[in-house]
């Protein structure tokens, strides 16, 4: 066992800092505490932070920094993050208007059998929830939302599908997510967003930011394709 | 102004334009790519006087070839492709002039896998979050490079060739490659016999390997609970993951930026370069290595690649052909004449007497 929070090396120009091995709100809240600190206080050389659900990643520049600098001044910043995570900030939302069902989510009818609840049912449930962003990985803009109501939950399918739209909105497990652009991947899909989720040509390129929250807002197939006018 | 520009007459397997990376954008999943040889890319720059934000061209196994429509100072480091320019073999690590109408033809490598092109004034393709670097899989930069495309090149940074840096020379070491591990960020997931084992283990490296990672077979690596999930946290350049099946995955430009699979260490920054030249079938032993010596190597190595002075290696010799006065040189290995082409013979019957 280790004790929390665990300071390692990822690599000679790189630390990893590990608040918790869980999924959970305490541990993401740490992480992107320390985050705003070493953005907005600190004065070294840092290349590149990334968060995940319960560790962050520092990559600083070799030339500049020995590990010790920045393990030393990150250790002096942990009370700060301890106490700064307990007010949290702003809860900013982000609305992600979509399509339930028919051509937009064709697993929808699957996922409502195998739970045992109706399609409106379960697009209650999930367009109820605030869900939070503990983080974005696996492809550009690609968010990793917790909080689904594990009713709704549903396993993978078998074989994954080799071309999901972009936009779509799937379930994995007890996880669920958009797919921020065209790829292959195994999620069962129960709708879809014309909300545009990445975009090489804005600051930042993402819409929904880590540590955020998104909720789901039903809308109608008309809806979604003046949307999609609208945003071309 | 008119622009500047090459244009790729053959594309061979893979050639790619790639830069120092994209940073700073991993948070919003988005891979930091770049040169995979970083040592060969900042070389290939320094020669011309680029700077390492420059682009360059990435030949993957070779058989690629480029036509020059403006005289260009260019370098060629990395792998050994025999290059050759208008038939005639060009050095490597040394600068040197492509006229315009030159076409440079990389041939099948002999040892490496990846070749840097550098051109004095970089390769101006669009820019992708600060980045010139294409990335396959998302789409970024279109790569990559197709037969036919044509690309612009920066006004030249220098107006004089035949330099390399002093002291600084790039052998491809033995098989299998030594390359130093610093332990974490879940070394303590894995026992202290499967410590021992991944560091006196020698790996193969596999065809499932790319730029996003190289797969490695031999010795497997369980962990002490036999689990091999965790919870997805970031990666890094050189991060050493343990899948199920034990067997290692390195981690380099293209990757993911965070992954499921426990990462029992890093691969030193100084030692990832070659990393990047490993074929199929070539292996790796890893070494434990402690973060500030590991640094340390990187920084006097990249000082002398930044700071040695550069020099011209080439011993100029005047010699008469058909009663014309022309100036030859040479470098060790490779024959070349400052001003007139000549075929290669009379070279020879001349360096006889």
């Amino acid at each position: 066992m280790i004790d929390y929070p665990h300071i390692s090396p990822s690599g000679d120009s790189a630390v990893t800092i590990v608040f918790g091995n869980k999924i959970d709100d305490r541990s993401n809240g740490y992480v992107f505490a320390l985050k705003r600190i070493l953005e907005s206080e600190s004065s070294l050389s840092i290349l590149s932070i990334i968060p995940s659900y319960s560790s962050l990643l520092v990559v600083y520049d070799i030339n500049k920094h020995g590990q010790g600098e920045i393990t030393d001044y990150i250790e002096s910043k942990l009370s700060i993050v301890y106490k700064s995570s307990a007010k949290q900030v702003k809860k900013e939302i982000v609305e992600i208007p979509t399509v339930y069902g028919g051509e937009y989510g064709p697993d929808l009818d699957y996922v409502a059998e195998h739970v045992g609840l109706t399609r409106d049912e379960v697009i209650k449930i999930h367009s109820s929830v605030k869900y939070k962003v503990y983080m974005i990985g696996f492809s550009p803009g690609f968010p990793y939302l917790g909080g689904m109501e594990k009713k709704i939950s549903c396993p993978r399918l078998q074989k994954p599908r080799l071309r999901i739209p972009q936009g779509s909105v799937g379930i994995a497990g007890d996880q669920t997510g958009v797919y921020p652009s065209e790829s292959p991947g195994g999620w069962r899909l129960i709708g879809r967003t014309p909300k545009k989720l990445f975009n090489v040509n804005c600051e930042p390129p993402v819409t929904i930011l880590p540590g955020s929250y998104v909720k789901f807002i039903p809308i109608n197939s008309d809806e979604f394709n003046s949307m999609t006018e609208g945003s071309l | 102004m008119k622009n500047r520009s090459i244009e790729v007459i053959r594309s061979g397997p893979m050639t790619l334009i790639q830069d120092f990376g994209r940073f700073g954008f991993e948070q919003y999943g988005v891979s930091v790519c770049g040169a995979v040889d970083q040592e060969a890319f900042f070389v290939a720059n320094r020669l011309v006087s680029n700077s390492f934000k420059d682009a360059v061209f990435e030949i993957t196994f070779g058989d690629a070839s480029f036509h020059f429509h403006d005289e260009s100072i260019i370098s060629i480091t990395g792998a050994d492709m025999q290059p050759e320019l208008d038939g005639i073999n060009c050095p490597m690590n040394l600068s040197f002039l492509a006229k315009n109408g030159s076409v440079l033809k990389f041939n099948p490598s002999v040892t490496g896998l990846r070749s840097y092109l550098a051109i004095s004034g970089g390769v101006l393709s669009t820019q992708i979050m600060g980045s010139r670097s294409m990335h396959v899989m998302s789409g970024f930069g279109n790569g990559p490079v197709k037969e036919g495309e044509i690309f612009n090149i920066g006004e030249s940074r220098v107006y004089e060739s035949g330099f390399s840096i002093k002291d600084y020379s790039r052998g491809f070491p033995d098989n299998p490659v030594s390359i130093g591990v610093i332990l974490g960020p879940q070394d303590h997931l894995f026992t202290k016999e499967s410590l021992d084992e991944f560091f006196s283990s020698t790996y193969v490296l596999t065809n499932q390997s790319d730029r996003q990672g190289l797969r490695l077979s031999g010795n497997k690596i369980p962990t002490k609970t036999g689990n091999h999930d965790i919870v997805s946290d970031p990666v890094t350049n050189g991060s050493i993951q343990i899948p199920g099946d034990g067997n290692p995955i390195v981690l380099l430009s293209d990757r993911q930026t965070t992954g499921g699979y426990p990462k029992i260490g890093t691969v030193a920054t100084v030692d990832l370069s070659v990393l990047g030249q490993l074929k199929v079938n070539d292996s790796i032993i890893f070494h434990p290595v402690e973060p500030d010596d590991a640094r340390e190597r990187y920084i006097k190595k990249l000082g002398l690649i930044n700071n040695s002075p550069l020099f011209n290696p080439i011993q100029r010799i005047n010699y008469f052909v058909d009663g014309q006065h022309v100036k030859v040189g040479t470098n060790e290995s490779t024959v070349f004449v400052d001003e007139h082409a000549l075929p290669f013979n009379v070279l020879e019957e001349n360096d006889e007497h």
